[in-house]
């Protein structure tokens, strides 16, 4: 990398992942990884670091004295090359950290279904809009949270019930997609498509979660 | 037998009229079923519940409800309450094994079996509300676990696993920050924990968020920064978190 683009300020890639992140809050969807702006900006941070040591190679035989009094610009434009890899720094890790949080989300409002998660989310899963390293994160998020949870199980799995407090017993419900054979309570129960039933909320509280079933008032 | 008698003569659904009415949150009833056997006090609701004194014992489901209204309106979190997680929890397995074996008792008459659905019912929510509050404290702990490991003093209010918990998700996702953004960058830049400008990369607790209290009991004189204030018992107000964060300790006042 010879030097940045005359028509590019630095940090500008930055802020467009901010924009994104933003967007992804708006929209409560989530985007695809984008690779290509984390690597632009990387590549920045490294330019920048080059420019920042150079810098201050050539300011580092002056005393501090003569510093002040004669090199005011090399000063300013070493606070600006600073700031900006600095800023860049934040913008990545504010990006990731937004992703993170996001997966997180995703991952417990479909009931800790990771494989649903991953496959079949929205119709086509989100495996094709995360990168790797998230793809890893969201499996040891996973294996964590299976650990959190065991001493509860006995007796609530807390990751299986949606965040509605419960009203009734039974509920009633229509079936949006096959969901196959289920084991309930009061014996195994065939979900196809376009049915209704009258059923215990404890038994399908999953299903209900993963959008196989969907509750009728 | 003597079990069954014990759970359907506690329940008194027949003198309870305004069953239907009641408000969804009703954490007294399912455990005076358990625990009040015999009596036939009708069920308790929500605003009786908060107005009774605070020196009567409540019972745990009744506390585990105020512990969760408290952590989900608590900027910090919270002193775990385990033994009370525990009673409730035993509570709901004890429960759920006596309507399993009325269940399938044939003797069981049509009224009783309506019983068991009211109890079932109550059974349910005192699962939901296990679920929310162990979920109200991991959602916290995960948005603060740098901060928590890195604060020896903050461990106190938690259980060994949610500890253990909070420790190995900052593993992971420093982790991943150091795999996806930090390696690429210049050595001298890959730190977590810069300080530029005051403003710290931690997230912290923000103790200064404005909570809702109520008085349990009368407090007395109150004082706030700009004002002292004479909070009464079943005063509400709306203050800093900070402020009042020793009399939500000390059970004077609590979070709504």
């Amino acid at each position: 990398m010879s030097s940045a683009p005359a028509t590019h300020n630095y940090t500008d890639t930055a802020h467009r992942l901010i924009h994104q992140s933003k967007r992804s809050i708006l929209t409560s969807s989530l985007y695809n990884y984008d690779d290509a702006s984390i690597r632009e900006i990387t590549r920045e941070c490294r330019y920048l670091n080059g420019q920042i040591n150079s810098a201050i190679d050539a300011l580092s035989n002056l005393t501090e004295h003569s510093l002040l009094d004669t090199d005011k610009p090399s000063l300013a434009q070493l606070t600006i090359l600073t700031l900006s890899a600095q800023r860049n720094k934040r913008c990545l890790l504010a990006y990731h950290h937004h992703r993170l949080s996001k997966l997180s989300t995703l991952y417990w409002q479909s009931g800790a279904a990771l494989a649903h998660l991953l496959n079949e989310h929205n119709g086509s899963g989100i495996r094709q809009l995360i990168s790797p390293h998230e793809l890893d994160y969201l499996r040891s998020y996973a294996s964590l949270i299976t650990q959190f949870k065991s001493p509860f199980l006995d007796v609530v799995d807390i990751s299986s019930t949606s965040l509605e407090p419960p009203k009734d017993l039974h509920i009633s419900v229509r079936v949006v997609r096959d969901a196959g054979l289920i084991e309930t309570h009061g014996g195994p129960v065939h979900f196809k498509i376009g049915q209704r039933f009258m059923v215990a909320r404890s038994d399908v509280e999953r299903l209900l979660v993963q959008g196989y079933l969907e509750e009728v008032e | 037998m003597s079990r069954r008698n014990q759970l359907l003569s506690s329940m008194d659904v027949d003198d309870d009229d305004e069953m239907p009415s009641m408000p969804s949150m009703r954490p007294s009833s399912y455990a005076q079923r358990t625990e009040d056997t015999g009596s036939s006090k009708p069920m308790i609701d929500i605003d009786e519940l908060m107005a009774q004194d605070a020196d009567t014992p409540e019972c745990a489901l009744a506390q585990l409800t105020r512990a969760w209204v408290a952590e989900r309106g608590a900027p910090v979190l919270l002193e775990w309450q385990g033994d009370v997680v525990d009673e409730v929890m035993s509570q709901v397995e004890e429960q759920t094994k006596i309507v399993e074996s009325l269940k399938s008792d044939d003797r069981s008459t049509d009224e009783e079996h309506f019983q068991l659905i009211l109890v079932q019912t109550e059974v349910e929510r005192a699962k939901y509300v296990i679920t929310s509050y162990v979920r109200a404290r991991l959602s916290k702990i995960e948005e603060f676990a740098q901060y928590i490991v890195a604060n020896p003093s903050s461990h106190t209010n938690l259980s060994g696993i949610e500890l253990s918990h909070a420790r190995k998700f900052w593993r992971l996702v420093e982790n991943h920050y150091q795999m996806s953004v930090l390696q690429g960058l210049p050595t001298a830049m890959r730190g977590l924990e810069d300080n530029q400008n005051g403003k710290s990369m931690m997230a912290e607790p923000d103790v200064d968020t404005a909570v809702f209290i109520r008085a349990r009991r009368n407090v007395g004189e109150v004082q706030l920064p700009q004002q002292a204030i004479q909070l009464m018992k079943n005063d509400c107000y709306l203050v800093r978190y900070r402020d009042v964060s020793y009399l939500i300790a000390s059970g004077g006042v609590e979070i709504v």
